[in-house]
């Protein structure tokens, strides 16, 4: 299907405030009889405009508009046009306040139930977002980050976390080079990643689930069960590559990660680069692939 | 702040009583999508922003929009739009250069008829520069900022050859050096070159050639204003086409930053945010009182 052509009537720009930044939003309608969703495109912070890398979100918004829905692409605040500013972003401070101002608008435009596309960042927002949502129906997550903390401390936690404790403290207890600020920041956030894991560890084993990693995110278990048991269609995506970090964080835990057993959570890898929409033909791939499995998981009438 | 829907555009008044425009220009039928600042006062001068395309436009989009919300208190209106065929603009459109250029016109046109009495100011960055050179005489711009300009499309052509080469490598696409470059040639020569998820279309390249930089002579009634980005002397292209327009009776000057720009690289969520980032703050600190001196020499003529 190729992407409608959108005409004047069917976008608009909106702003919305959201705490206490102002943030610049593209609405889009549909080009045949409306469905009453609307979906929300949260992108994962690549900077740009609302129209995400290579513009996939204008795409995708005017291929949904040709299967009858509404959507909505903002720029997070700090990014383009909306006002403020982002240093980094840490994955368990979700933007939510921008999540919110953006589903009212598609709830301005008519829509009475609300879907999201989320990316990276944006996924996370999005799963935290949704126990606040009540008319929210279904949600597309592409590279959801398990982990909690900023982009750059991906890596470094993981080091941490394949080292056993013992082998932690022998390490960090040699104290080399303290001295120096630099490596005195790292000692800090090893030994703050290290607690942080030290007590997720004890938390998920006193709630009975002693197997899960302890760096999965507690926003992520919380969220993902609470949509399983709204019985919300959740459809969780990742890339087959060296470059696609959080599919090997995903694949380590799926199967001790609760939330997947409900029959409406769903996962898929693709034999594909994806985080960072880092290739033409995967973006190409991605616009129609959404826009059927929205197709399909909420048909029209 | 108030919002004012206005059909498809939207207005939001600041607590200075200036504004923010959002919203989309019409084109021989096809839309432009475009945000303009207005200050609360009388405007001096007007700027029209031509930004650059692919991973250079997303890289300095947010740089843009901090500029146009700094020089807004110097009674300076300017305007940043996207080309048809790209980001938020009309979707099926061929992105070439006369399209560009007719896009630049037509943003730019608009914006003089909303301000006769300001002067008239055209900012190119990279290959926006090709626009903005050519659109600067037919909007009767007196002054021409240009962002470390593409002089000639082959030099980017040939630039985006060893763009694709380092990303492969920085992003950790397998094919990466040579492969990397080879893997960037073959789709270029299919017709969309793909630098790490960002378009390079071969028939927007093309449509360059033989359209180089010198050639969009600005005339002696126009200012140029080049900024260069890194390096401690005046690349010897910008020194060949300053020269040759100087000879034309244009006046030139240059700005060398210290700072350079990683071009093609754009932001990841990775990098910390643009306000901090040396390169936009030192840019900034040079481009605003360029343009704050034509907006000033602007209001003491008038």
């Amino acid at each position: 299907m190729s992407p409608a052509t959108l005409a004047v009537a069917d976008e608009a720009v909106r702003w919305f405030e959201a705490g206490d930044e102002t943030i610049l939003a593209v609405v889009t309608r549909p080009t045949v009889p409306a469905r009453g969703v609307g979906v929300i495109f949260l992108n994962g912070g690549h900077g740009g405009s609302s129209s995400g890398k290579n513009r996939i979100y204008t795409r995708m918004a005017a291929d949904l508009a040709d299967r009858g829905f509404h959507s909505v692409r903002l720029e997070w605040h700090g990014i383009g046009d909306s006002t403020g500013a982002v240093d980094e972003y840490i994955m368990d401070e979700p933007f939510l306040d921008e999540a919110f101002g953006a589903a009212q608008l598609l709830r301005d435009e008519g829509c009475d139930r609300i879907a999201i596309y989320g990316e990276c960042f944006g996924a996370r927002t999005a799963v935290v977002a949704a126990a606040d949502m009540p008319d929210l129906v279904a949600m597309y997550l592409v590279t959801l980050v398990l982990r909690d903390g900023a982009v750059s401390e991906q890596n470094p936690q993981r080091l941490v976390d394949d080292m056993p404790t013992s082998e932690f403290v022998k390490r960090i207890g040699k104290l080399r080079h303290i001295g120096d600020p630099k490596r005195r920041r790292l000692y800090i956030d090893a030994v703050r990643n290290k607690s942080r894991l030290l007590w997720q560890k004890a938390r998920y084993r006193r709630e009975g689930n002693s197997t899960l990693a302890p760096w999965v995110g507690r926003q992520v278990v919380s969220g993902l069960e609470g949509l399983g048991a709204r019985g919300i269609p959740v459809h969780l995506v990742y890339g087959d590559s060296y470059w696609d970090p959080h599919r090997f964080d995903f694949e380590e835990v799926a199967d001790d990660l609760k939330p997947l057993r409900y029959d409406t959570t769903t996962s898929q890898v693709l034999d594909e680069m994806i985080a960072g929409y880092r290739t033409l033909p995967v973006q190409d791939h991605l616009v129609p692939l959404v826009g059927e499995w929205f197709d399909r998981t909420l048909p029209a009438g | 702040m108030s919002v004012v829907h206005d059909g498809s555009g939207s207005i939001r008044r600041l607590a200075d009583g200036s504004t923010e425009e959002a919203g989309w220009l019409e084109v021989d039928g096809e839309r432009v999508f475009q945000v303009t600042r207005v200050p609360a006062g009388e405007v001096t001068a007007w700027l029209l922003l031509c930004s650059a395309i692919g991973g250079e436009h997303d890289g300095g989009y947010r740089r843009q929009t901090m500029l146009a919300r700094e020089l807004v208190s110097h009674g300076v209106a300017t305007r940043r739009f996207h080309y048809r065929g790209t980001a938020n603009s009309h979707i099926h459109t061929t992105t070439v250069r006369d399209t560009m250029v007719a896009d630049a016109i037509a943003a730019g046109r608009d914006l003089a008829e909303r301000f006769p009495s300001a002067t008239g100011v055209v900012l190119g960055e990279r290959v926006g520069a090709l626009v903005a050179a050519e659109a600067a005489p037919v909007l009767g711009a007196r002054d021409l900022v240009l962002w470390h300009p593409v002089c000639e499309i082959e030099v980017f052509r040939r630039e985006l050859a060893r763009a694709a080469k380092l990303q492969k490598v920085t992003s950790g696409i397998e094919a990466a050096g040579d492969a990397g470059a080879a893997d960037f040639a073959a789709t270029y020569d299919e017709g969309e070159g793909d630098l790490i998820g960002f378009s390079a279309p071969r028939a927007l390249i093309e449509s360059f050639d033989g359209h180089p930089l010198v050639d969009s002579s600005p005339g002696a009634d126009c200012a140029v204003h080049l900024v260069q980005f890194g390096r401690k002397r005046l690349d010897p292209r910008f020194e060949k086409l300053l020269g040759a327009w100087g000879e034309s009776g244009t006046s030139v000057e240059s700005h060398l930053l210290t700072e350079p720009e990683l071009w093609w690289f754009a932001p990841g969520p990775w990098k910390r945010g643009e306000e901090l980032r040396p390169v936009t703050v030192e840019a900034l600190s040079v481009t605003v009182p360029i343009v704050q001196h034509i907006a000033a020499r602007k209001a003491v003529a008038s």
